[in-house]
């Protein structure tokens, strides 16, 4: 196998030891099993630094070792026995004496010809020096490379409670996750091609439903006396309170609302993620982490923080709304989306919306939107796209909700003008697909005179949000509003990090606690730590291909329960009834395993 | 080895790797007078193939292959022992129907390596027609390790925690039809190797191995059940050994006759504990996948077809071995061999060189160091 | 030297036909259950590398970037490890046994399907 594959993020450490100390490195270095691979010189004129390299796990470390040339070297065949061939090709190479060797040849094994004085002198070695694993294509895919395989084990094995934890060593919401993440590690998954993805996501929700309480017995790590101040209650802020808080610093949350979430909160609507849920997840990981929360805090400035506390983490996510730009838009009873939503799923409120409703947009949330009119009582929903379904961002299980709800999609079709009024009158033209923009979409070019006019009770607006940062907070923004960061998420000014939809523009609720958790490695790691660990593998841990092969080909699918049609647009109770322990177990058992390494 | 001092004139004649007479290449060196034989020298090394250090860099599941690589007719047998080694280490407890179906190839493996020496043993006689026949009958086992595995030789069927294929009824009834085939054709060939005076010239009294000397020496195998000493590791029960019922066979003529007798009697009692196994086989799975890394040291011994072969092997806790010792008989037979040769003449030492049944690409993994050694 | 126990099977075989197969003219059965030539079918392989994980003799290289699997007859046991361990289903043997060629050829399968 060539080593470009797959990184595995080798990690190479180089260690110097002078003569003195030298055994005790490489006691050490026994203790924790590490294999000799080669022996390397260099000559420095009157010195030679000897370089031990050796094989760790899937690390490589390296040894290096100052001597001047006209002292013996003292040999290491007492703790590594098979350094004693390449012991001897030093000797003979590069004429200094090493002592104390365990098989000695008297220097007449292998010459090589052609040597130079820089010359690898090594043992014979097989191969292929380590193991080479993978992480599981699931896990790859994930942006936060939560260990997908490992809990699926876990659930097999009879424990879902140890498969929650392993969930939140990278993504610390379980619970939320398991119902409204849009799994790519599904997608990533090798059964796909047969169109049978293990349910990844439904299979966490399940460790998570197992749990009595949510909450768990975990201890932080010891007090550093830092402190750390976050800004937004979102996922990236949650998370990055989270995991500084589990590393032993102090950290307080300022959120503007009353309740945390944010567009977990008034973005996601009841019917896909419970609200009680929300709040005792997030409460369970702060009453872990020991996180101060300031609700109904907005922070206009960050110069008192500064003073306060050693570090900000902006996490303000993307609030505004895009304005459609047609004339009529400010008319009673053209309503945007995130404030039907926020109304609706925040706070509860069943507004009158009437009967016809028209939505304009194509995305996540303007499915959604077309999902909650249905559910306040409008008998007609029509959700108008300006492209066509192959380019509708929505992902497919939206879309097929939405469908079975009975909501109609038109496609190709975008408003022009809007008439006040009760009812409305809303004026749509036909579009016809042209060159492709920069995104790689068909850009839609507008059909002259093919206008026709609709009457509506209310036009939601549900285009996209926008980043819209104030401007008292002094850091640098792009053209779209965006905050400028690098790669290690801080911005322009010193100590503040900022991450989330702030920074990337409107994505995913996975990304965000991704940016979170790195954000808050990034921050400990100023601080002089060691930050959060990074995902990897433990060559320790065996994990064995499942028997019967041609039994688990042959399983089919899952699906889970849902509520029926008609049940579902009368109240807002959660579609999805999960899986019971049977189910899970039998959709764990499907697993391939790809991340085996017997 | 021992040094001779010169006090007359003696040959030294080099029975080199590369003979026609030989079936595999060992190096020996005699030192001869006139036509007598007065010591050997064996020089052994000559197709050393690093396999024990082959097995310290792979990973362990792939070892078996490797293992199975370093003998072409006893090969199961290895493969065999290897994996019991790694089960005996991680505490993997193999199904009883596994336990029997290696039973039953290992027997067939014995049946073909049996068969094959006594070809070549006929030829290294002169009697050239009893090799050709004997070869001809031999193919009727190679056939079925086809129809049944997939190779003639190289079976590849064994994993760790129990077998890859199944012995199932229609299985079951080629194999006693086709062996009940071969075993009349071998029951003919009895009152030849009996009776017959002309082999019988040629190899009784030569190559006499006393009793008292045998185990001293570390015979294995036929060599040391020609002398009359009860020795049989399969007597221990391993596999499914201990279920089935019967008596390793001696003979106490202590020559290379006798020898011979013991591994035709053996072939002919293989038959017999085929059909036993295949009649007491219970139903069951045939693997069972282990769950450790291996860890800790085990010894093994199993009985070959040419005698004992013992395996240690020793893990530390990652997927790759510590060490992999392989001794096999062959390796023990070649002291009693030099002892064996001494005092015979030229003409005798192809029968009692192949009497021992040297078995040379097992046993060459021993190399001289020299230079302060 | 008398050998009359051999006699009788020493005159039959003198009259019967020999006993060997006539290579080149007559060709052997292919007997059914043979391990013999593989091929990989690359509209299941999803280049997952366990067969190269399993093989014992490293004669199988999986580049996955590039889609393309390179395949050693000449290091390959023939023992079907891989064909029992591909999940896709994307590797299937015959019962061909391979003859003997002049040069020693790495085979290359590629995949000719686009982005996944």
């Amino acid at each position: 196998m060539t080593a470009q594959q797959y990184e595995l993020k080798v990690k190479t450490e180089d260690l110097s030891a002078g003569k003195a100390d030298m055994f005790l490195r490489l006691n050490e270095l026994k203790a924790q099993n590490a294999r000799l691979q080669t022996i390397t010189a260099l000559d420095h004129g009157e010195e030679l630094e000897v370089i031990y390299n050796f094989e760790r796990g899937t690390d490589e470390v390296n040894l290096h070792v100052r001597t001047p040339k006209r002292e013996p070297i003292p040999s290491i065949t007492g703790i590594f026995p098979s350094a004693f061939i390449a012991e001897n090709e030093v000797q003979e190479h590069f004429q200094v004496k090493i002592s104390g060797i365990n098989v000695d040849f008297g220097g007449k094994m292998m010459k090589i010809e052609g040597a130079t004085e820089v010359t690898l002198v090594k043992p014979a070695v097989g191969p292929e020096p380590f193991i080479k694993r993978f992480y599981g294509r699931c896990r790859e895919e994930c942006p936060a490379m939560v260990n997908a395989p490992k809990y699926i084990r876990q659930i097999l094995q009879g424990k879902p409670q140890e498969g929650y934890s392993t969930v939140i060593e990278q993504a610390p919401l379980p619970a939320i996750l398991g119902r409204v993440c849009f799994a790519p590690c599904q997608e990533g998954c090798r059964q796909e091609k047969n169109e049978e993805p293990i349910q990844i996501r439904l299979l966490k929700r399940f460790a998570a439903d197992s749990m009595p309480s949510l909450k768990r017995k975990v201890k932080r790590a010891k007090a550093t006396g830092r402190k750390v101040a976050v800004v937004g209650g979102g996922p990236s802020g949650v998370s990055c309170a989270f995991y500084l808080g589990m590393m032993g610093h102090e950290v307080t949350l300022y959120e503007k609302n009353d309740r945390c979430g944010g567009a977990m909160l008034w973005g996601i609507p009841k019917y896909r993620l419970p609200k009680n849920i929300m709040e005792d997840e997030i409460a369970a990981r702060f009453e872990e982490a020991g996180v101060k929360l300031k609700a109904g805090k907005e922070v206009k400035s960050l110069k008192p923080l500064l003073k306060d506390h050693d570090a900000i983490f902006i996490g303000i996510g993307a609030v505004e709304s895009y304005k459609l730009g047609i004339e009529g838009e400010e008319a009673e009873g053209v309503i945007d989306s995130r404030q039907l939503l926020s109304e609706v799923n925040a706070g509860d409120r069943l507004l009158n919306i009437g009967q016809t409703v028209a939505v304009v947009g194509g995305g996540n949330s303007s499915i959604d939107a077309a999902r909650v009119a249905r559910r306040l009582g409008a008998s007609n929903v029509t959700m108008y796209y300006r492209r066509t379904e192959k380019e509708m961002p929505a992902s497919p299980l939206e879309i097929h909700g939405a469908t079975q709800e009975g909501v109609n999609f038109e496609y190709l079709i975008t408003p022009v003008k809007v008439f006040p009024g009760k009812p409305l009158k809303l004026v749509l033209q036909y579009m016809q697909l042209g060159e492709p923009d920069e995104s790689g979409r068909r850009r839609p070019v507008p059909i002259q005179g093919s206008e026709f006019t609709v009457v509506v009770d209310t036009v939601i607006k549900a285009i996209g949000q926008a980043v819209s940062i104030p401007k008292d907070y002094g850091v640098e923004v792009t053209r779209r509003g965006t905050i400028v960061t690098n790669e290690n998420y801080e911005t322009s000014l010193k100590n503040v990090y900022a991450g989330g939809d702030c920074v990337y523009g409107p994505s995913s609720v996975i990304e965000a606690l991704r940016d979170g958790r790195n954000a808050a490695s990034a921050i400990d790691r100023s601080f002089g730590g060691k930050g959060w660990s990074e995902p990897s593998i433990d060559i320790n841990e065996f994990v064995g291909r499942p028997l019967n092969l041609e039994e688990i080909k042959s399983m089919e699918r899952v699906e889970v329960r849902e509520l029926s049609s008609e049940e579902r647009v009368r109240n807002f109770d959660e579609v999805e009834l999960g899986y019971n322990s049977s189910e899970a177990f039998r959709e764990a058992y499907r697993c391939w395993r790809c991340d085996w390494n017997e | 080895m021992s040094e001779t001092t010169m006090s007359k004139k003696y040959t030294v004649i080099p029975f080199g790797p590369q003979h026609p007479v030989l079936p595999e290449p060992v190096h020996l060196r005699f030192i001869v007078d006139e036509e007598k034989i007065v010591d050997v020298v064996p020089n052994l090394g000559y197709v050393h193939r690093g396999i024990e250090r082959a097995c310290e860099l792979n990973d362990y599941k792939r070892n078996i292959y490797l293992c199975e690589r370093v003998c072409g007719i006893c090969n199961f047998v290895h493969g065999m022992t290897y994996c019991e080694g790694i089960e005996k280490i991680t505490d993997t407890d193999v199904p009883p129907r596994a336990k029997y179906i290696r039973t039953i190839w290992a027997e067939v493996q014995r049946i073909q390596s049996h068969l094959l020496w006594l070809g070549l043993f006929a030829d290294a006689i002169g009697f050239e027609s009893l090799f050709m026949q004997v070869w001809r009958d031999r193919e009727i086992v190679l056939a079925l390790n086809e129809k049944t595995n997939g190779h003639r030789i190289h079976l590849e069927t064994n994993l760790i925690g129990g077998v890859r294929k199944d012995i199932d009824e229609s299985l079951a009834k080629t194999y006693r039809e086709d062996l009940s085939v071969l075993k009349k054709k071998v029951e003919m060939l009895k009152p030849v190797f009996h009776n017959d005076s002309g082999i019988r010239a040629k190899c009784e009294g030569k190559g006499i191995l006393p009793k008292a000397k045998a185990s001293f020496l570390g015979a294995v195998g036929p060599t040391i059940r020609g002398s009359g000493v009860k020795q049989d590791m399969r007597l221990t029960g391993y596999e499914a050994y201990g279920q089935l019922d019967f008596e390793p066979i001696t003979y106490e003529g202590e020559d290379a006759y006798s020898r011979m007798l013991v591994r035709f009697d053996e072939t002919l009692q293989s038959f017999d504990l085929i059909e036993e196994a295949l009649k007491q086989m219970p139903e069951g799975p045939i693997l069972n996948k282990n769950d450790r890394f291996p860890e800790g040291s085990v010894v093994v011994r199993t009985e070959q077809p040419r005698g004992e072969l013992f395996y240690y092997v020793e893990g530390n806790g990652t997927n790759k071995l510590q060490r992999c010792k392989i001794r096999t008989p062959t390796a023990a037979n070649i002291p009693p061999l030099v002892t064996m040769l001494i005092g015979y003449e030229v003409p005798d030492i192809p029968t009692i060189v192949h009497s021992i049944d040297p078995c040379i690409s097992c046993t060459e993994r021993i190399t001289y160091l020299k230079g302060g050694r | 030297m008398r050998m009359p126990e051999m006699l009788k099977e020493v005159l039959k075989n003198l009259f019967s036909k020999p006993a060997t197969v006539r290579y080149p003219f007559e060709k052997p059965q292919p007997v059914p259950g043979t391990r013999g030539a593989l091929t990989w079918d690359m509209e299941r392989c999803d280049e997952c590398q366990d067969c190269e994980r399993v093989c014992p003799s490293m004669a199988v290289k999986v580049y996955p970037e590039e889609k393309k699997v390179e395949y050693n007859p000449f290091k390959c046991l023939f023992c079907y490890l891989c064909v029992d361990n591909c999940m896709q289903k994307a590797i299937t043997g015959s019962d061909i046994v391979r003859t003997p060629e002049y040069e020693k050829k790495v085979e290359v399968y590629e995949s000719k399907k686009g982005e996944k």
